[in-house]
């Protein structure tokens, strides 16, 4: 696989797919070393003199800007490219554009891109020593997410051996479900469950560890832990949903369904929300929320991988 | 001079009879003349030593895309005609994807007088279904079957409107043309990429569904009583497409079917880590291509396609779903029915039919078979010489096939048409 190299080390992150729960363990370990018990993030020099490239190809604010953040925190040079507005949109290729990043000596490349397996492709363009981070691609893999929320429930919840994580939304088009769900099962959760009406459920998912519901109370019951995705608008398009209210109607989260989970169920959020579709505010802004403790671990565990791939790349 | 030859010591593979078996092979002017046996008046003759080897009836292909007129950047006549030879290829069907498209007499005959030129494999052009294969109106069936068209067909550019495509079948049967179906719905066809199935739990690339394929050719079986078309089925990719031909055939419907070689040899898993090349209809699982090689080992898929779509490498180096579909065969068919002879344990004549008989019956065509009165279309094969597949080592302009760098084992030795020797692959 692209991201191993022949020891088995890890030269870029663009899938939680092949980690072990040894190797994830160590990975989340190394977070702690970037945050304090107070939740206060470090300062550190892992990444002096490298060079940290931002490549979005798709829109993106927190997940930017926590990258941003946690390179500057480990002392990196970092820029950002907003590749929508520049090159690409002359008709350069891809490849012509990160080889173009590449001569300009950057180290790591946190990309972003619309099409499944941009990440892969990227990684195989760039030269020995260059690592790459997928900061998301298509419907494929978002690792980091899945990483932080990791984190976020190992520091909450403390193991995951005895919990019922809920998945909820459109799965089918969702890298962070598709992330989520093979770090979960890598981290050995008792269960997996995703809710969602059949058009957006991936077909053939049943089986393997994960349970689907299509009715969301009984997906909720019990649950430890509940992540809701991003509903996107062109879903109705599709022909995929028939409005944002019907959704609402039978997968939003109100305050109701949560109290059918555990009593110290966490709710979880890759960001961003959209209030009344498929979270309620008062959910999001409730004594279960810990929506903003992801994005403030997002940039403790983004400092871990970055110092990760640069320390194995020094080399 | 008289041009006669004897083929000498091959083991001579007619499927049409289902025979085997080690003979001289007599040629004159042309044509088989003698089959184990001298004829009367046969004094002088060349001859040519095929010991070890297999002599078949030259390979006929469903689908060989030679890039010409419009795409020269991915394929020439030149270089796609000379790779069809090196496979073993005497006649292939061109389909009508070109630009202009293929739905005039002038590009059907500017093929055929290319190919003539050029005197490799013969062309068989694939006429257009509808005018520039938009699916709107009708082509000129009659005058493209005149300028030699041995089908119609809207290859990849799937018809949504159920009520053109009936008439298209029915004025098809009144100029009695083949229709060459490419079962896919359309919409899906826009926008998927892979197998919806379990590998693209991981991939999360837009899936296929079987359902894509099945309710297309449940669409056209339906139509078929009240048109009186006859229809060949192509790139069948899973077992259900299987199911529903056997099913139809069953019922005396006048259908024919093929999947393409790939389909035989490659799963969903190709896609692992985004290598590979995409392909339409998606490669299916491993359940699917089992169900094929059995489709083809029963009869219920009549031919085997080599699906030859030879892409340029710049088009290549992009993320997978950026890439165009497609994967260059043609010179790889014979090594990859050498590996079916093995993992299925057939005999040659049963291999060989998918693509010698099975295809010439399917576009009624007087080839496929070796009998006396017949053309000398001929391939001469060794079933165990091995190679090495390289950029360098195939003639396709096309280099894209996930075997490149394997050793494959069979090798085409000679091609030839009506007699002459067009591709002789011991000087090579």
């Amino acid at each position: 696989m692209e991201q191993w190299d022949k020891n088995g080390q890890l030269k870029h992150l663009l899938t939680v797919d092949g980690f072990t729960q040894s190797s994830l363990n160590a990975l989340l370990t190394q977070v702690d070393r970037f945050i304090d018990e107070q939740h206060r993030l470090r300062h550190t020099e892992d990444l002096k003199d490298k060079t940290v490239v931002n490549v979005f190809f798709e829109a993106s604010t927190r997940t930017r800007t926590t990258f941003e953040i946690a390179a500057k925190r480990l002392s990196a040079d970092v820029i950002s490219v907003n590749v929508a507005t520049a090159a690409t949109a002359k008709g350069e290729s891809l490849r012509d554009t990160i080889l173009n990043l590449q001569a300009m000596q950057a180290d790591l490349f946190v990309c972003r891109h619309s099409d499944s397996g941009a990440a892969h492709f990227i990684a195989k363009q760039v030269k020995p020593g260059v690592a790459v981070i997928n900061a998301g691609d298509g419907c494929h893999a978002h690792p980091t997410q899945a990483l932080l929320d990791l984190y976020t429930i190992k520091r909450l919840k403390k193991t995951f051996e005895n919990l019922t994580v809920t998945i909820i939304g459109d799965i089918l088009h969702s890298r962070v479900a598709r992330s989520e769900i093979a770090a979960l099962k890598i981290m050995g959760v008792k269960q997996i469950r995703i809710v969602a009406p059949k058009t957006l459920l991936p077909p053939m998912i049943e089986g393997n560890g994960v349970h689907c519901y299509t009715k969301i109370e009984e997906g909720i019951q019990d649950a430890d832990v509940i992540i809701m995705l991003r509903l996107q608008k062109e879903r109705m398009e599709e022909g995929l949903l028939p409005s944002l209210r019907e959704y609402h109607r039978s997968y939003g989260l109100t305050a109701a369904r949560v109290a059918l989970a555990k009593k110290d169920v966490i709710v979880m959020h890759p960001g961003p929300m959209d209030r009344g579709v498929e979270i309620d505010s008062v959910v999001a802004d409730g004594p279960h929320s810990v929506i903003l403790q992801q994005v403030h671990f997002g940039i403790a565990v983004r400092m871990a991988v970055m110092a990760e791939l640069i320390a194995r790349n020094r080399s | 001079m008289m041009n006669r030859m004897v083929f000498r010591n091959g083991c001579l593979i007619d499927p049409a009879t289902h025979s085997e078996s080690i003979a001289d092979l007599f040629v004159a002017e042309g044509k088989i003349v003698g089959i184990d046996e001298k004829p009367a008046d046969f004094p002088h003759a060349e001859e040519i030593d095929c010991r070890d080897c297999l002599i078949a009836p030259g390979f006929i292909d469903l689908h060989t895309a030679v890039r010409e007129p419009g795409y020269s950047h991915k394929g020439s006549l030149y270089s796609e005609l000379s790779a069809a030879i090196k496979g073993g290829f005497t006649q292939v069907c061109v389909p009508p994807d070109s630009d202009p498209v293929l739905d005039t007499p002038s590009v059907a005959e500017w093929l055929h007088h290319q190919a003539q030129r050029l005197a490799k494999a013969q062309v068989l052009p694939i006429g257009a279904l509808t005018q520039n294969l938009a699916g709107l109106q009708l082509s000129e069936m009659a005058a493209l079957k005149e300028a030699g068209c041995v089908a119609v067909s809207q290859t990849y550019f799937p018809m949504a409107n159920t009520q053109l495509l009936f008439s298209a079948l029915q004025y098809a049967a009144t100029q009695d043309l083949l229709v060459i179906h490419y079962p896919i719905d359309s919409a899906w066809q826009k926008k998927a990429y892979v197998h919806a199935g379990k590998e693209n739990l991981h991939l999360g690339l837009a899936g296929m569904p079987v359902a894509a394929e099945v309710a297309e050719i449940a669409r056209v079986l339906a139509l078929l009583p009240e048109t009186g078309a006859r229809v060949h089925f192509a790139r069948i990719s899973s077992a259900r497409g299987v199911a529903l031909i056997a099913d139809a055939k069953a019922r005396g419907l006048a259908v024919s079917a093929d999947v393409s070689i790939h389909h035989l040899f490659f799963t969903e898993t190709l896609y692992r880590d985004f290598e590979g090349y995409l392909l339409q209809p998606p490669l299916r699982s491993e359940a699917d291509k089992d169900a094929l090689r059995q489709g083809v080992v029963n009869g219920t898929l009549d031919a085997i396609s080599s699906a030859h779509e030879p892409q340029n490498a710049d088009s290549l180096l992009a993320p997978l779903v950026r890439t165009p579909a497609g994967m260059s065969a043609i010179e790889l068919v014979w090594p990859l029915l050498v590996r079916l002879h093995r993992e299925l344990n057939l005999s040659w004549c049963q291999c060989l039919n998918a693509i010698t008989q099975g295809p010439a019956r399917i576009l009624g065509l007087n080839r496929g078979r070796l009998s006396v009165g017949q053309a000398a279309d001929l391939t001469i094969l060794s079933p165990t010489e091995k190679w090495q597949v390289r950029s360098e080592t195939l003639v396709s302009q096309g280099k894209n096939t996930p075997l490149l760098g394997q050793t494959v084992t069979g090798q085409v030795k000679a091609t030839y048409v009506r007699g002459t020797k067009i591709y002789d692959g011991t000087t090579q």
